[in-house]
């Protein structure tokens, strides 16, 4: 059996608010499915080379990190597009969602660049947006998880996003706020701003990830105890 | 003549307040409407000294308060009620003449950090003290440097600063400004740990270069030695060290004298240490004295644990924050009791807000709960708890989900040893459960 290699791509400097715990839910899953992995945590003091992984993982971070990291990662870019557009798997949460798109504009006024793979700009203001939000994945049109937002930046897309990844069933208004539909989709790249134990919390993307990452290999786990979780949380929110 | 109203209006509601048990902060919110800036035309006597951080900062307040009063000086604190600008605004003003004159020595004033900036539009502080800044819940504060950030509006030119020297964070309040700096810090000890225990570290990369940031050893979180190899950001040297640390009888050495606590826990060291470095530096003190007046001061352990009796089995509460170094610190607590131990988790939503995200739970290190006979889990979060320590490979064998409040006895009756709930009851609505606790 293969084993899967896996990337924290500036695990380190990208950690915030139990983000990386999806790794870690994401190894758990993989060993009770009968799979060996091996973990990577790369920065920026690394070359980077994505072809060696299975699967990459980029996690929420800090505002002040995300804009330190971006020109490192802009060094990558090429690297990163061909890895993306190989099909394999990407799951990039919360801020680190900046990279993605043309550019991205601090409250100090400097502006920093994107891989420009989505045509949106985002840009921080003085402020917080939070909310508990039902979501509905677009690969699982029937289906309802629960996420959580929460950012001190706005996103515009310059034209409509035809790669959305979820429909907002429920969320809160607000500067900030994430409207009628959220994050991305691109082949196998999971986009979202959606922070924390996204995959933890949310069985369907969980298999979604494992899936992509597996293909015809993939074993079924037991996930009752997360979806008793998550459907008592849907529904107080509803 | 606004300030006179301001102050008469601020006692009445005061005065009014303390009969009917309401809040502090209101009087001062109200005086401010009849007199906008109100502390700005405050003439003080004394020096005025703040205090903020994540954590620590009560204790810390209180700690100063106490050695500066035992030496004879005369303080105006803000224990009693809020540490927003409502809170000090009342304090303040009710300790004042009517002509708006503050004639204690001392104005010690424990200030939210995210109110700091407010504040320095009125007052200037002599000394700012930041105990730590580690990360909140992220409905309040996000990420420290988010907090750090709003501190930073809230330098002005003069403030002698005092800062933890162990902490990569609230450091960085020096940076771009030509303050006086005085350091304080807590030296290797035996709980020290050569890798992070606890389920956050805000500072895994240096805050100059990105690379990764090297530890001797951590107190906790982030909070440690450290030195990055890239560009030579390192813990600066102390003016105040805390050593040779006696959890047993607890006790340690602040620059070489010998000080005995009421309390063995590290982060209050770190209080004792703090505290120590702005009596002398602020009121010029001599450590000896400093010290000896330390001695006497009252934490209030009881009170942050409360023990009952519950089925005939000890039972202790400990009152917890819904923050990241706060749950670690009750899971640090717990796990290093001896066995058999019973802990009953309360899992809710956000105080205040009653988000429904978790995120807190899993910058957690629930792992150091590997160890505990039994746990029980309660609350509306019950079953994200229970995901929470599935990921941390707890032996769910052992986990007991308690679906209605009313269930805890069978649920305890099937387990033994000593129980410890995990409460967070001053800062939340969970009354009732503890209630039907206290009735067993």
């Amino acid at each position: 059996m293969r084993k899967i290699k896996i990337l924290n791509l500036y695990g380190e400097a990208l950690d915030l608010n139990g983000d990386g715990k999806n790794i870690t839910a994401f190894e758990k899953r993989l060993s009770e499915m009968g799979y060996e992995f091996e973990t990577k945590t790369l920065g920026v003091g690394d070359e980077i080379e994505l072809s060696d992984f299975d699967i990459v993982f980029m996690t929420h971070g800090k505002p002040h990190n995300v804009s330190a990291i971006s020109e490192h990662f802009i060094k990558y870019k090429d690297n990163i597009l061909d890895y993306i557009e190989s099909g394999k798997t990407f799951v990039a949460t919360g801020s680190s969602n900046m990279l993605f798109g043309k550019s991205f504009s601090m409250l100090d006024g400097k502006t920093y660049s994107g891989i420009g793979l989505f045509d949106c700009e985002a840009e921080e203001f003085d402020g917080l947006y939070v909310s508990d939000a039902v979501i509905v994945p677009e690969f699982a049109p029937e289906e309802k998880m629960f996420g959580i937002y929460y950012r001190c930046e706005s996103v515009k897309f310059n034209t409509p996003n035809e790669h959305r990844l979820f429909k907002v069933l429920k969320a809160d208004e607000g500067k900030g706020s994430v409207g009628e539909g959220e994050g991305c989709r691109y082949k196998n790249l999971f986009a979202t701003w959606c922070l924390g134990p996204v995959l933890v919390r949310n069985p369907l993307m969980m298999k979604e990830v494992l899936h992509c990452v597996l293909g015809e290999d993939y074993r079924e786990t037991d996930f009752s105890l997360e979806e008793k979780a998550v459907k008592m949380t849907i529904e107080e929110l509803l | 003549m606004r300030l006179f109203i301001a102050i008469c209006v601020c006692r009445v509601l005061y005065f009014i307040g303390r009969l009917i048990g309401k809040g502090t902060a209101k009087p001062g919110d109200i005086a401010r409407i009849f007199c906008p800036k109100v502390l700005n035309r405050l003439k003080f006597d004394g020096k005025i000294i703040c205090i903020t951080g994540t954590n620590g900062k009560t204790t810390t307040s209180n700690m100063v308060t106490h050695i500066l009063r035992k030496n004879g000086f005369s303080v105006i604190n803000n224990s009693f009620g809020s540490n927003m600008l409502g809170g000090i605004t009342t304090s303040l003003l009710t300790n004042c003449t009517f002509g708006g004159r503050v004639k204690a020595d001392y104005s010690v004033l424990e200030i939210d950090e995210r109110w700091l900036r407010f504040l320095v539009k009125e007052i200037k502080p002599d000394y700012l003290l930041i105990t730590n800044l580690l990360r909140d819940q992220i409905v309040r504060n996000c990420c420290p440097e988010i907090v750090l950030d709003k501190i930073k509006m809230g330098i002005t030119p003069g403030t002698t600063l005092l800062l933890n020297a162990n902490d990569p964070v609230s450091q960085q309040v020096s940076w771009g400004n030509e303050n006086p700096v005085v350091w304080f810090a807590l030296g290797e000890n035996e709980r020290s740990t050569k890798e992070c225990r606890s389920g956050t570290n805000d500072a895994k990369v240096c805050p100059k270069c990105m690379h990764t940031l090297s530890y001797d050893y951590y107190h906790y979180n982030h909070v440690g030695s450290f030195r990055c190899e890239n560009c030579g950001f390192e813990s600066p040297k102390a003016d105040f060290v805390g050593t040779d640390m006696d959890f047993s009888k607890p006790s340690l050495a602040v620059n070489g004298k010998r000080v005995k606590l009421g309390f063995d826990a590290t982060y209050f060291m770190f209080n004792t240490v703090a505290a120590s470095a702005i009596c002398v530096t602020a009121a010029g003190m001599e450590l000896e004295k400093v010290l000896s007046f330390a001695e006497s001061f009252d934490i209030g352990v009881t009170k942050r644990y409360e023990e009952l009796t519950v089925l005939g089995r000890k039972c202790q509460l400990i009152l917890t924050k819904q923050n990241p170094a706060s749950v670690d610190q009750s899971v640090d607590f717990v796990s290093e009791k001896e066995g058999p131990r019973t802990l009953i988790m309360i899992s809710n939503n956000m105080f205040h807000t009653e988000h429904k995200d978790v995120l807190f739970m899993y910058d957690v290190a629930y792992e150091n709960l590997r160890d505990v006979e039994h746990i029980i889990i309660v609350g509306k979060r019950r079953y994200d708890m229970a995901v929470r320590l599935k990921f941390a490979d707890i032996d769910m064998e052992k986990v007991q989900i308690c679906d209605n409040d009313g269930d805890i006895r069978s649920c305890l009756e099937k387990t033994e040893g000593n129980i410890y709930v995990m409460t967070s009851s001053v800062f939340s609505n969970e009354d009732k459960f503890l209630e039907e606790l206290r009735k067993l």
